[in-house]
């Protein structure tokens, strides 16, 4: 199995009104291709912030993360861009996607800056029906966001975070927003794609029974991880 | 990148299009407002100096004559050409075809074609037409107002002294605004019988003014040292007023330097200033909520200078629509609302000054812009954001 996400001594402060807080605390931790780990914790663990730091959006950090062999400390912000255009999905719990763009084109904009695949606009598009296909939303090509149930908006971001082939997909409380059918769904929807396209996923989660689909969970507490097979 | 960008602005247009209309309306009035003041010199030179530019007259004289008075004038050897007017405050004037009427200044000329050569408001001022014999000319406003052309016909009234007559012209010309305002000048020679009768009719002296002035134009070589007691010994009274056409244009001249020393110079620096405000703090806001665009895209990890460029075409294509629409609101506004009157090779300077100034602008907003998506952080934007 290849490391894909390789974290050592990881520690994050920031400096409040109240003094310094050690969000992170020297964590270490893999995680290999095709492995869906959970991170639960508190509010306030410092689970985003893991993943933000993962997903190549915070550099204000110490210890070092490897992120499909590059590290990231002495990576360049191209280099960083290229990694989160070509191998990183995120998936978060505000779906954010775009109000004024169409299910389709909200898949479809990655694509189009993706260079590393020559195709025509028309291939880029048959991809991006495709994925909405597969997430069960064929009929809701050209619906906007506001019209579309919070369950249809996080299956259009998880299409939308699949549509360049990633190797890593972060997920940020993609449930929290959803009931628990729907949670179900979108989690089983997240596993399938683990499974069959060899993707690892760093979903954070509140919710214990969300956390039960991944092969592992991290337990984020006092800036320390535990780590539990499930 | 431009081609995406485009689609991205026309998208979120079309999904939202009033906050852009608005937005274009609220810039482009004010811009529009502020090149007006920008041309208003130029158009308001034109408005008072020009009709005494372009008339021949040399002297005016004021008073109640008679047609004995005209004569006795048109003799002397010193004068080379006169015509004399009739001047009524506000005859009711009407299009014979819509019924539509208005109240104007009327000037009847005892000589059509030497009133489109001395008047004030002469053939050097005419929008359209001729001077003609047997009819009339009207100022654009007038014209506005009636919904009347060269070839169209009028009826002058005097139903606001309460007389029933009435006489019909045809329009030979249109003539620009000047300071004189809404004006028509006819042929008195025509309707002679029915003008006399009018002024008989509102007069309280046993001795009509059948004309009310007199537009000279004296012969080259001539020097008249005292030119109020040579007329006197002429017309054989000293009741009337007398005026050199270049004392007016000197008047005039001080009038307008006034104004474009004074109130519009304030004007025009303080509407630049409100413009310039108005724009950063409109961009601000269209930052403000691109801000969630751009941390979608970069998670998505779309490059940062794509942002760069869609700011850019952004407030490219606003900037270029507030001043191709403002230009088109002032050119509107001179010759529809107020002057009827747009400086014909002021084109040039007006769309030299708009650009420029939107130039400015752009420069100021791209500056303001870049500096904003460069440093914000992403990850504290994706924090704040409650989703969308």
């Amino acid at each position: 199995m290849n490391v894909f996400v390789s974290v050592k001594d990881l520690s994050k402060r920031y400096t409040s009104k109240t003094g310094l807080i050690e969000i992170l605390n020297n964590l270490s931790f893999d995680i290999h291709n095709g492995e869906f780990v959970a991170i639960m914790g508190t509010s306030g663990a410092g689970k985003t912030t893991l993943l933000n730091i993962v997903g190549t959006l915070d550099d204000e950090y110490s210890g070092s993360v490897t992120l499909f062999s590059n590290k990231l400390e002495q990576t360049s912000a191209d280099i960083k861009q290229k990694m989160r255009l070509h191998k990183i999905g995120f998936v978060y719990q505000g779906f954010y996607l775009i109000p004024f763009l169409t299910a389709l084109n909200n898949v479809l904009i990655p694509r189009l800056f993706n260079n590393e695949i020559i195709e025509e606009y028309d291939e880029k598009k048959a991809k991006a029906v495709t994925l909405l296909e597969q997430v069960g939303l064929k009929s809701y090509l050209g619906k906007y966001p506001n019209q579309m149930s919070y369950g249809e908006r996080q299956r259009v971001a998880i299409a939308r975070s699949l549509i360049n082939n990633p190797q890593l997909v972060l997920a940020d409380e993609p449930t929290g927003n959803l009931d628990s059918a729907t949670s179900k769904e979108v989690i089983t929807l997240l596993k399938d794609i683990c499974k069959n396209q060899n993707t690892a996923i760093m979903m954070v989660t509140h919710d214990a029974n969300m956390a039960a689909f991944a092969d592992k969970t991290f337990i984020l507490e006092n800036g320390q991880i535990e780590k539990r097979e499930n | 990148m431009f081609s995406l960008s485009f689609r991205l602005i026309w998208n979120d247009l079309r999904k939202n299009p009033r906050k852009y209309i608005m937005k274009l309306l609220i810039l482009s009035i004010l811009f529009s407002a502020t090149t007006v003041t920008f041309l208003m010199p130029e158009a308001y030179r034109f408005l008072r100096i020009g009709p005494f530019e372009g008339a021949q007259y040399d002297i005016s004289i004021s008073g109640p004559f008679n047609t004995r008075n005209l004569s006795a004038l048109t003799k002397q050897k010193e004068i080379d050409s006169l015509v004399g007017l009739s001047n009524w405050g506000g005859l009711r004037i009407m299009n014979i075809q819509n019924s539509r009427t208005v109240n104007s200044t009327t000037w009847f000329a005892d000589d059509m074609k030497k009133a489109g050569i001395l008047l004030p408001n002469n053939e050097t001022i005419l929008m359209k037409g001729s001077f003609q014999p047997d009819s009339a000319v009207v100022s654009a406003r007038v014209a506005d107002y009636l919904g009347i052309t060269v070839g169209d016909h009028i009826r002058i009234g005097w139903e606001n002294y309460e007389l029933n007559d009435g006489i019909e012209y045809v329009i030979s010309g249109i003539l620009y605004e000047s300071s004189y305002g809404a004006i028509v000048i006819a042929d008195y020679r025509p309707y002679k019988h029915v003008i006399y009768k009018a002024t008989e009719k509102v007069s309280s002296s046993n001795k009509p003014a059948y004309y009310t002035s007199i537009y000279i134009n004296l012969n080259n070589d001539v020097h008249i040292k005292n030119l109020d007691s040579w007329i006197s010994s002429i017309i054989g009274f000293t009741n009337f007023t007398t005026e050199w056409r270049t004392a007016r244009i000197n008047s005039e001249n001080e009038e307008f330097e006034r104004f474009a020393a004074g109130t519009i110079k304030n004007q025009r620096v303080n509407l630049l200033i409100i413009y310039m405000v108005i724009v950063l703090t409109l961009f601000i806001l269209i930052l403000r909520r691109d801000r969630k665009l751009y941390t979608i895209l970069y998670a998505c990890g779309v490059p940062i200078r794509f942002f760069y460029t869609h700011f850019f075409t952004k407030a490219f294509s606003i900037l270029c629509i507030v001043t191709a629409f403002s230009l088109w609101l002032a050119y509107l506004y001179f010759t529809k609302m107020h002057f009827y009157y747009f400086p014909g090779n002021s084109w040039l300077n007006l769309i030299g000054f708009a650009v420029l100034i939107d130039l400015i602008a752009l420069l100021l907003v791209l500056v303001m812009g870049f500096q904003y998506i460069r440093k914000y952080s992403i990850a504290y934007s994706l924090n704040r954001e409650e989703g969308l």
